[in-house]
């Protein structure tokens, strides 16, 4: 059976209430005591407030509480009772008179099997002990039983109670057989103060061990490595003596006050830090440093900052399961948000951006570098700008550093590919990564970075202005780096022209791109190559051959080639503007769109046709290229194709038996990725016409080149599995089109 | 209609949706609790995306399967294949993930 959200079933059977204008349902023999108990001893507001009628959508809190509501007469008798025995027992230990009478009534209430009546000694019996309860004694004899229960706890735990309570106490004691009222009230403030001091010393050696615990175990990865560098950089020594010194200081002790201890761990937490920032920067390898040193540095800088990744997982889980961090809590905070008592609690993220505004806050040139980046909406944002920053010259100095060119044991200049140019900015590169603090070097969680850089940047902020200045800089030398590799590789290719016969000159290709393109060697400098320069390294790979006859490392070169391929930014850009004015377009047919949406599985076949026409029609209107000339949408034979375009006849056609099809959202991102090929076909074709529709000045120019030189070269996935099928431009193109559109059309129906 | 039994909701997990804006970066606006089949719900949402999560989860609780398309079979030119992934099949959760992110822009993790 299918069942709504919200009808939890945690809800237990509650029985039909009246509506809050009818009064509570009483049966005509239990009428008066109802009355009674509302008039007399009304339970709290809160429980009144239940009689509510039950509503479908009710929540957890409503459904645990909604059964104090409705307690059954009998239960109240009996709690009541039980309240008041607990005073007759009392009296009776005190061997007072006065608790003779109370007992015989409470035992006849016991005993009565009649509501009413029962009801009728309980109001007796109440008012019997009503002087007891209201006498000076009655305060004092609760209290001394509360120290008693106390004391005994200290022997059910097998703690030996402390001989001034237990003194204390037994003259209590006698103070109260004696009738000494206001010695024994005094001797039992006394011992109630101080349990109240031994809670509070308790509780607060609880906390104190469980933050020290805390700190120490998210440091307790990092003290070996402080240890092991304290050989090759003595000048650590002096922070590891602290961090021991204040390890020692934050030792619990009872004499110290709760402002010594936060001091202690303050203490602690500040030497722990002190060393992490030193360790990141003294692990760093300089110039004076000799090479034995050097080598027994990475090791350890390594462990470093594997050490500091821990507790970024940590951060990581916290936010996967909101705090206090278990399942059970958070979902018990999402069924207390129904009754608006919920606040949320402050995930990671919003953890993250509040540290983050810290760590901003000591630098004014800082602030005025995150203004000056576009986009950067807040500073967590930024320092994902900047790892994403980092990770491009990541992969450049990867590329380089996998090119075996780079091999110093080449032993003369010509054994070597790179220039002396190229070189040159390889060392400068080199030498600048090598100043960047670990963080902009290194992979490492954006709130491992904040936590830890913090307190660094707040002494010395302009260490971390220099950083990022640093990181410019390398990103300019990496332009450099790339562009003269680039440059020199043209150089190389136009060379190939020596080769007249056409399987010559695919094979000194085939050498060229081993040479250059085994693993991901020299991928930047590979995608930084001119268009034309692509276009004519593929050509000669192919030696003049049609894709059937390529050969297989042919094919392998061509694949390879077509990965290092780039989708074009100025023809993305145009595109997104095409898509999102498509997306406009449509929005005058809003309702029916949004009803063929929610009735999409259901829709018949020739009403998905229309929907699917208007789409076509208005993204080839929109972008100005030719609609397909048939759209066909029928059963096309096949338990795989969803949808195919046909070049040679120009048909579009989508498969209506796809099961996949049902789903409204990936039908359009399937009509959009093939109508993204008929415009393919379309700017190819307008580059070869006489003249050119698609100019040089033309957004899609570049990329329109590209398509030009794939197309005919299609790599179906058919012939190898390290095959380019998804990177080919024409297929890239597609697949980065039609998510975006159907994502985009959801999002205006939506809106 | 969102289950197929009558017991109530029984996440196994508890998923953070980040946004991802096209060209910005992505920020948490809430948390989704999962089940055993895949089912969503919310658990909690940051003030002004709570209709983009009530209509994600509303969606996703309304398929009996998710699509994938992908590219069309070996030796096909120009063209895609759509598969459908049934809630209980193994690479469902991970369907369920990259279709949320490519239509509604949200990540679950």
């Amino acid at each position: 059976m299918m069942k709504p959200v919200g009808a939890d079933s945690i809800v237990p059977d509650i029985p039909p209430q009246a509506t809050p204008s009818e009064p509570p349902p009483a049966a005509s023999a239990n009428a008066g005591v109802l009355d009674n108990r509302q008039v007399d001893h009304a339970p709290p507001a809160t429980a009144r407030a239940q009689w509510q009628p039950v509503r479908p959508n009710v929540s957890f809190r409503q459904a645990v509480v909604a059964p104090l509501g409705q307690e059954h007469p009998e239960h109240i008798v009996n709690r009541e009772l039980s309240e008041l025995e607990a005073d007759i027992a009392r009296l009776e230990r005190l061997g007072d008179p006065r608790a003779a009478e109370p007992r015989d009534l409470a035992n006849s209430v016991r005993k009565e099997r009649s509501l009413p009546k029962a009801h009728e000694l309980l109001g007796t019996l109440r008012s019997k002990l009503q002087e007891y309860r209201s006498s000076p004694e009655y305060q004092v004899h609760v209290d001394l039983d509360e120290a008693k229960r106390w004391i005994s706890d200290y022997e059910r735990w097998g703690k030996k109670c402390p001989a001034s309570l237990t003194r204390a106490a037994k003259q209590a004691d006698a103070c109260v057989k004696n009738g000494d009222v206001a010695r024994a009230g005094t001797l039992l403030r006394s011992i109630r103060s101080e349990r109240e001091l031994t809670q509070q010393r308790r509780l607060l050696k609880h906390k104190h061990r469980a933050a020290v615990q805390a700190l120490q175990l998210e440091f307790q990865r990092i003290e070996p490595i402080a240890r092991s560098a304290v050989q090759l950089r003595p000048q650590l020594k002096t922070l590891l003596n602290n961090y021991h010194e204040a390890q020692k200081a934050a030792r619990y002790h009872d004499k110290a006050s709760p402002q010594d201890l936060e001091q202690a761990r303050t203490r602690l937490e500040q030497a722990a830090n002190d060393l992490i920032v030193a360790l990141a920067r003294e692990l760093q390898p300089q110039d004076t440093d000799s090479p034995k040193i050097q080598t027994a540095l990475a090791p350890l800088n390594n462990d470093l900052y594997a050490a500091l990744e821990l507790p970024a997982q940590n951060l990581v889980d916290r936010a996967r399961l909101l705090e206090p961090g278990n399942l059970e809590q958070a979902l018990l905070h999402r069924r207390l948000a129904d009754n608006g008592t919920y606040q949320r609690t402050a995930t990671a993220q919003t953890q993250l951006i509040r540290d983050a505004r810290a760590v901003l806050q000591p630098g004014g040139e800082l602030n005025s570098m995150v203004a000056s980046r576009p986009a950067a909406r807040d500073e967590a944002s930024y320092f994902s700008r900047l790892n994403a920053e980092r990770d491009s010259l990541d992969a450049v100095r990867k590329s380089y550093l996998m090119s075996a060119e780079l091999d110093d044991s080449a032993e003369t200049d010509d054994e070597k590919v790179l220039s002396p140019a190229e070189r040159a900015a390889w060392n400068d590169l080199s030498r600048t990564l090598a100043r960047l603090p670990g963080f902009l070097r290194q992979p490492v969680n954006v709130g491992t970075l904040l936590r830890h850089e913090e307190d660094a940047l707040r002494a010395d902020p302009a260490r971390y202005t220099t950083a990022l200045q640093d990181l410019a800089l390398a990103k300019q030398q990496a332009d450099r780096l790339v562009r003269l590799t680039a440059a020199r590789l043209e150089q190389e290719i136009d060379a190939l022209d020596r080769f007249a016969d056409p399987a010559e000159k695919s094979n000194a290709a085939l050498q060229f791109a081993n040479q250059h393109m085994h693993h991901d060697g020299l991928l930047p400098s590979m995608r930084a190559l001119s268009v034309s320069h692509q276009r004519k390294l593929l050509d000669a790979v192919r030696g003049g051959l049609p894709q059937n006859d390529l050969s297989t490392q042919q094919r392998r070169v061509q694949s390879r080639l077509y990965k290092s391929m780039q989708l074009d930014p100025a023809f993305l850009h145009e595109e997104k503007r095409l898509r999102e004015a498509t997306v406009a377009t449509l929005m005058a047919h809003k309702p029916e769109l949004q009803r063929a949406r929610d009735e999409w599985p259901s829709l018949s076949p020739a009403r998905k046709l229309e929907v699917i026409k208007l789409i076509v029609a208005t993204h080839c209107k929109v972008a100005g290229f030719a609609p397909p000339d048939n759209i066909d949408f029928r059963d096309l034979d096949s338990s795989t194709v969803a949808a195919v375009w046909d070049a040679k006849s120009r048909t579009l056609a989508v498969n209506s038996a796809a099961a996949g099809l049902s789903d409204f959202e990936a039908t359009m991102n399937t009509i959009f990725h093939e109508n993204s090929h008929n415009w393919q076909f379309e700017l190819r074709a307008g580059l070869n016409e006489h003249p050119p529709r698609i100019t040089e000045h033309s957004p899609a120019h570049r990329q329109a080149q590209l398509f030009d030189a794939t197309m005919d070269y299609y790599d179906d996935g058919a012939s190898d599995q390290r095959s380019a099928y998804r990177e080919q431009p024409i297929e890239a193109h597609a697949m980065l089109a039609g998510p975006r559109f159907a994502r985009a059309l959801m999002s205006a129906l939506d809106a | 209609m969102m289950y197929e039994d009558s017991t109530v909701f029984d996440p196994i997990g508890i998923l953070t949706a980040y946004e991802d804006a096209e060209g910005q970066a992505e920020h948490a606006i809430g948390s989704l609790g999962i089940d055993a089949n895949g089912y969503l719900e919310i658990i909690d949402a940051d003030a002004g995306r709570e209709d983009l999560l009530q209509t994600l989860v509303e969606r996703i609780n309304d398929k009996a399967a998710i699509a994938v398309v992908e590219g069309g079979p070996a030796g096909q030119t120009f063209g895609t294949q759509v598969r459908s992934i049934p809630r209980g099949e193994a690479s469902f959760p991970a369907a369920l993930q990259e279709y949320v992110r490519t239509y509604y822009g949200v990540r679950l993790v």
